[in-house]
């Protein structure tokens, strides 16, 4: 998982823009040129991250006031 | 400099509410493309006592051409930081999209949040004030009641930010 591929996640929703803090240029860099390319998710990239999120889901949905 | 991120929207001047603003506004042309990619305020920006870090990525952003700011009033010194940007470049903070936020449930602390976010950005318009954290039915009918902080944000609508939401 990298930070890419989150940011790309997040770019792939019906969204306006992504607000990301950043604590480093590097980052900044990185959260740029995610923002410039046309290559949302694919299919794979995001079993793999359901995979990561799955087991917390529901937790992380509770935080949030979700459910 | 870097190509800038893809730009995907213009962000209109359009009150959430549907009114239009005063056409005798200074804001009324305001028409401002974002890119889909934006500065958060928390990272490295909310926090105290790290200017030069914050100015680098403040700094980075512009370079790589993003062009939406994020902010909120308690966000640390993220606010602060910004201000210290702006202030030595007020033409390139007319360029950007600059947003904050107050957490304040009651009118009149909303309006002094926003007297307070205007100074320390450096600032005399946001682009973006926003309600923050509204997490229940509860807190959104304080808000939207008599003397709530909805009152501080329609009545600013044609004043000082340019979009309220």
């Amino acid at each position: 998982m990298t930070p890419d591929l989150l940011l790309r996640y997040a770019l792939g929703k019906p969204i306006t823009v992504a607000i990301v803090g950043c604590s480093s240029a590097p980052e900044v860099e990185t959260l740029a040129a995610a923002g410039r390319i046309e290559q949302v998710i694919d299919k794979a990239e995001l079993r793999e991250l359901i995979a990561i999120f799955k087991k917390d889901a529901r937790q992380l949905a509770f935080s949030r006031g979700v459910i | 400099m870097s190509k800038p991120p893809r730009f995907l929207g213009i962000l209109r001047d359009t009150p959430c509410h549907g009114k239009k603003s005063n056409p005798d506004s200074p804001f009324r042309n305001n028409r401002k493309r974002v890119t889909r990619v934006g500065l958060g305020g928390e990272g490295v920006l909310r926090t105290t006592g790290k200017t030069e870090t914050a100015h680098r990525v403040i700094r980075s952003a512009i370079a790589e051409g993003i062009t939406y700011y994020d902010s909120a009033r308690v966000y640390s010194d993220s606010e602060v930081y910004y201000g210290g940007i702006w202030k030595s470049g007020p033409e390139e903070r007319r360029r950007i999209f600059q947003t904050s936020k107050s957490a304040s449930r009651d009118k009149n602390w909303a309006r002094k949040d926003l007297e307070e976010t205007l100074q320390r950005l450096n600032v005399d318009y946001l682009d973006l004030w926003q309600i923050h954290d509204v997490r229940t039915s509860e807190e959104l009918s304080v808000i939207s009641g008599p003397g709530g902080a909805l009152e501080a944000f329609t009545e600013v609508d044609t004043t000082l930010p340019r979009i309220s939401g």
